[in-house]
């Protein structure tokens, strides 16, 4: 029994560690965080958490607590009360910039692991290596904070204690509460650059299908983008477009378009270039059924043109499973009842049936085998 | 008999000048201490500094020097001018602002290096210095006569001197806070420093610390540690975004300050030989002298 | 070794119009003093932070200390080496020595902060400072030239002790004891005499270490590891400069016949010590490359050249023709060269060649350090004159000499 039990929970277990792994996003080894080849229990041998081996999960800002009140450090002659951090609204703020490993570092599966997990809460201590509580609490915070605020001022973020004293009231009284949410921010749905190359010197940027089609999320080309990038300190509420942080010209492009050949004019052009479409560029028309799928479904690694023989696909169609009424005719009751090649000869769905082949007294498109129409 | 005496003469100025030209080729100290490995230090990381003078507030407090309300500190009116430690202020923190980009000054905490081979311990008439273990260069009130000669060694500029004081003047200058340390504290600056940019620990991992952070990120660092080599190391240790000479640092070479003083000073007084040798010799010639004069006459 | 003297105390009015106008100066540098001890260093002087050492240290102690030099160059050709003719010089030049450093050991006093504390290195030691060793062997050397003193006063009052009312009764004693203190000396004193030729050779080099400690702050054209060997040549050289002047001048004052023959002589020297003195600075500039320096027309390097010209250049020159070696008004004129050449050497290295990394403003002397120093001076002078009128200091070459040291006295 006892036995069965704990199979069960290694099962358990094992799945839900297998659940973990699949959020990562980078690739993981024994050797990412160990550094010796047999870790046990009692010796993990685990390497230092430093933000440069980022293994990250990424969560969505609302999974994560709404505030957090930061009362971990306290001293006797405190001088300002506890922080109240938004944790929510950072969080939606850190989407464009890396997520939680904005914050969070260190990231690895399981449950999000907070500063001071990680952050001895004393200055006087042993392992040096990573800043205390205190100095890693405003070390992160600062970073943005100084750069979007161009000041230090502790009163940002923190109240006075009324003990203390000070010289105006006033800053008592001073709390910071921010609540709400980020506002989302609005796509865009083409963007034309300018480029100094003579023979195109405009550069067409199809925002939305990069999203919509291709698949990018806005961190894979809006990498570290800091908050100081759109907002200003004078108007918080206010916000420029958010700029692409490059390199240069081509850094972000490269990774999917092949910037050395001799393929410049696929972007580079004399006037704005209009989006991709499939059937204009390949002759296959994915807009009737394959409208739904984004292009790595089956533009996969090492691609190489698809078989136009529907079964190289769909294997699993039958007269049985396959729903006609989805191309436009909903077959009757005799022609369901047939099989595919009886009709799409040779299993050529390319070519329309002919009526003919098997009756002498019927044609297309005055007799059809069923009615107009399609069914969801 | 004009030329035999100006010939000695000639003589013992040579003699006396090849006991000092001898030496300096290789300046090192003669009796460099040895450190415990374990003694201590600071990595002032001026990347995160944000200039809150906090420190200058807790130093003047744990020194008991007159300072004011800790929100005075927030004025940041004095960063108009470049700063210096004085008698009345033995830390201080000056900002140098980075042209093109004001988001990110560079704010630079100076105060004692804490030099391993101090010349300030070197140069006092009187020993008052003492490099303690903890790695504090500490000065002794009781010894000293005020004669500022520390003042003139000092290569970071940094003793200063309470010239208002007619009586017990003292030397100020950071002492590492060792009635602090030696209570089991921190320093007063490192201990209120709210991002940590003073991380206080054995200098031979603040060593490896900076390096590595250096290492981790080329961007935010420029590739150096000030104070790991400068006049032979020193206790304080700094990293910073930019060329250190632009920030106020001295451009200072590694070998120790007191190298070249001392290695003449112990070649005209290797165990008293010279000076001996010296004498000797002058009793020679005057004996001579006397007994030919006794001959002539 | 001063057993044969013919030197008498001089006889004249003490107080002649100069002399007023010294004791003004003295008196002011007095009130100095005052305010110094009561209202502190930073009260009187420009020393700041980022300029520990002024005038004081650098022309009071440093050239204090060289223009000094007189005594132990005079004891060693006179004594050391033996030669009869310049004892003549010996006494006066003893008595220079003496108050020369005894000024540069009230300028301590008064420039160190805690004045009380002057003894501390007697017992703090630390031979790692050429301070120390500087501040040690001036101390020692200041005994040594009070000593070599002692038989000037002993000579002077042995058979004219004579106390008023019923001190009379210790007359004799007094007289005995002065006697055994005199036949002590007369045994000891080469001693002493070389003892005070040693000290003076290292504290005057230790001189020059003092600011090698400085380094980057110190000017290149005179920061070298050499410095304490230039510091002992031009204190060799400065010496007998120093005779020739002081000499000069007493007789002017006192009315004296020139002694022409013994410091021609004593002249003689000067040329070659400077000679030396004058190839090791431009060797050094040579080695060092530091000559890029004097293109510069900044401060330091018109000081420089100045230093270098009037102070060793032109004297060099005066000092190596016959006809100067002839003339004591030349010889005053290439002493005073000489002498203000190394001043100026000594004022160049503590003040001019020291640049702060870190300073607000660049160091002038306070009105007060310069009345100090004058007053100090004036000081010196007017003991000077007191004590030649008092002790058998200066030597008269008409005076027929005695044939025992102490029948005549017993007459007299």
């Amino acid at each position: 029994m006892k036995k069965l039990l704990l199979f069960i929970i290694a099962t358990v277990s094992f799945i839900s560690a297998q659940n973990n792994m699949r959020r990562m996003s980078a690739d993981l080894n024994c050797s990412t965080c160990h550094s010796c080849e047999n870790p046990t229990k009692s010796n993990p041998c685990l390497k230092e958490c430093l933000r440069h081996e980022i293994i990250t999960v990424h969560n969505s800002p609302s999974d994560g607590p709404e505030n957090i009140i930061l009362n971990f450090i306290k001293t006797k002659n405190d001088l300002f009360k506890p922080v109240n951090f938004s944790h929510k609204v950072h969080s939606e703020m850190a989407e464009m910039s890396g997520g939680c490993t904005t914050c969070h570092h260190y990231n690895p599966p399981g449950d999000i692991l907070s500063c001071r997990e990680c952050h001895e809460n004393d200055r006087a201590r042993k392992d040096i290596s990573k800043p205390d509580l205190k100095g890693a609490y405003h070390q992160q915070c600062l970073n943005c904070h100084r750069e979007l605020e161009l000041n230090t001022e502790c009163e940002s973020c923190h109240a006075y204690n009324s003990q203390v004293s000070l010289k105006s009231k006033a800053d008592a009284q001073k709390t910071f509460k921010p609540t709400g949410s980020h506002k989302t921010v609005t796509r865009p749905a083409v963007l034309t650059y300018k480029s100094s190359y003579q023979k195109g010197s405009v550069v067409t940027f199809h925002h939305k299908d990069h999203i919509d089609l291709f698949g990018l999320n806005c961190t894979q080309c809006h990498t570290s983008q800091n908050c100081g990038d759109c907002h200003t300190a004078k108007s918080l509420k206010e916000a420029k477009p958010v700029a692409v942080n490059k390199n240069s010209d081509h850094a972000l492009c490269k990774d999917c378009h092949d910037v050395k050949g001799n393929s410049c004019n696929k972007c580079h052009a004399e006037n704005v270039k209009p989006g991709f479409e499939h059937k204009r560029s390949t002759g296959f028309d994915v807009s009737r059924f394959h409208g739904d799928l984004r292009c790595t479904q089956c533009h996969t690694k090492g691609f190489k043109g698809l078989d136009p023989n529907c079964f190289s696909c769909h294997q699993g169609w039958t007269p049985e499973t396959f729903r006609h009424g989805k191309t436009g005719l909903i077959l009757d009751e005799i022609h369901v009842e047939l099989d595919c090649e009886n009709c799409h000869k040779e299993l050529n769905f390319r070519i329309k049936p002919d009526c003919s082949d098997c009756h002498d007294d019927k044609s297309f498109p005055e007799f059809l085998p069923g009615k107009k129409g399609t069914i969801k | 008999m004009s030329t035999i005496s100006r010939r000695s003469f000639i003589k013992t100025g040579i003699a006396a000048g090849s006991v000092m030209l001898a030496s300096p080729k290789d300046a090192r100290p003669a009796e460099v201490k040895t450190l415990p490995p374990d003694r201590r230090g600071v990595l002032v990381d001026t990347t995160v500094c944000i200039g809150c003078r906090r420190c200058e507030w807790a130093c003047k407090n744990a020194h008991s020097l007159p300072a004011g309300d800790i929100t005075d500190y927030d004025d940041e009116s004095v960063f108009a001018n470049k700063r210096r430690p004085d008698d009345k202020a033995l830390t201080i923190v000056n900002r140098y602002e980075k042209i093109g980009d004001e988001r990110f000054p560079t704010n630079v905490k100076i105060q004692c290096m804490h030099c391993e081979q101090p010349a300030c311990l070197s140069a006092c008439i009187v020993g008052a210095f003492k490099k303690d273990d903890t790695g504090a260069v500490v000065w002794d009130t009781d010894k000293c006569i005020g004669c500022r000669y520390c003042m003139v060694a000092c290569p970071f500029q940094i003793p200063a001197f309470e010239y208002e004081k007619a009586l017990d003047p003292k030397i100020m200058k950071c002492d590492f806070c060792i009635d602090r340390q030696k209570n089991g504290e921190l320093p007063a600056c490192v201990e209120i420093c709210p991002a940590e940019a003073l991380t206080f620990g054995k200098r031979s991992e603040l060593i490896t610390l900076a390096h590595r952070k250096i290492e981790l990120f080329p961007e935010r660092y420029y590739n150096k540690v000030y104070g790991e080599a400068e006049v032979g190391g020193t206790s304080w240790l700094y990293l910073a975004s930019r060329e250190f000479m632009e920030l106020g640092f001295l451009k200072l070479g590694t070998n120790p300050a007191p190298g070249v003083s001392e290695s003449i000073q112990h070649g005209i007084f290797a165990y008293f030989v010279p000076p001996i040798a010296f004498y000797a010799l002058l009793g020679g010639v005057m004996w001579l002298n006397k007994n030919r004069n006794r001959g002539e006459e | 070794m001063s057993g044969h003297s013919n030197a008498y105390p001089i006889k004249a009015k003490f107080l002649t119009p100069t002399v007023w106008g010294l004791i003004i100066l003295a008196a002011t540098a007095v009130l100095i003093v005052l305010a110094r001890l009561i209202f502190g260093i930073g009260s009187v002087t420009n020393l700041s932070n980022s300029t520990p050492w002024g005038l004081w240290i650098g022309v009071d102690v440093g050239a204090g200390v060289a223009l000094a030099a007189g005594g132990f160059t005079t004891a060693a050709i006179a004594h050391i080496m033996n030669r009869e003719e310049f004892h003549s010089i010996v006494r006066p030049a003893l008595l220079t020595a003496l108050l020369g450093y005894t000024f540069v050991a009230s300028s301590v006093m008064i420039d160190i902060g805690r004045w009380y504390y002057i003894w501390h290195p007697l017992i703090m030691w630390n031979g790692n400072s050429a301070l120390f060793e500087v501040g040690i062997c001036v101390m020692i050397y200041l005994t040594v030239l009070y000593i070599e003193f002692l038989p000037i006063v002993t000579e002077r009052f042995i058979g004219h002790v004579n106390l008023p009312g019923f001190l009379k009764m210790l007359n004799r004693p007094i007289d005995k004891f002065l006697r055994i203190l005199d036949r002590g000396l007369n045994t000891t004193m080469s001693f002493f005499i070389i003892a005070g030729v040693v000290l003076s050779c290292l504290h005057q080099s230790s001189l020059g270490t003092l600011m090698i400690i400085a380094g980057p702050k110190m000017h290149p054209l005179w920061q070298t590891p050499i410095l304490p060997l230039l510091f002992l040549l031009s204190a060799f050289s400065v010496g007998f400069p120093m005779v020739i002047m002081e000499a000069y001048i007493s007789a002017k004052s006192f009315k004296l016949r020139h002694e022409t023959e013994v410091i021609s002589k004593l002249a003689r020297f000067v040329g070659p010590l400077l000679g030396i003195y004058f190839a090791f600075k431009i060797g050094d500039m040579v080695i060092r490359e530091t000559f890029v320096y004097l293109t510069e027309f900044t401060l330091a390097s018109t000081m420089f050249v100045i230093e270098l010209l009037f102070g060793i250049i032109i004297p060099l020159r005066m000092f190596l023709s016959r006809s100067v070696l002839k003339s004591p008004l030349a010889l005053f004129i290439a002493s005073s060269l000489v002498i203000f050449g190394v001043l100026f050497n000594r004022f160049n290295n503590f003040i001019i060649a020291y640049n702060p990394p870190f300073t607000d403003a660049r160091y002038f002397p306070s009105i007060y350090e310069f009345l100090l120093t004058i007053g100090f001076i004036a000081f010196e002078v007017l003991l000077y004159r007191a004590c030649v009128m008092i002790f058998p200091v200066v030597s008269k070459e008409d005076h027929q000499g005695r044939s025992t040291k102490y029948a005549i006295r017993w007459k007299v």
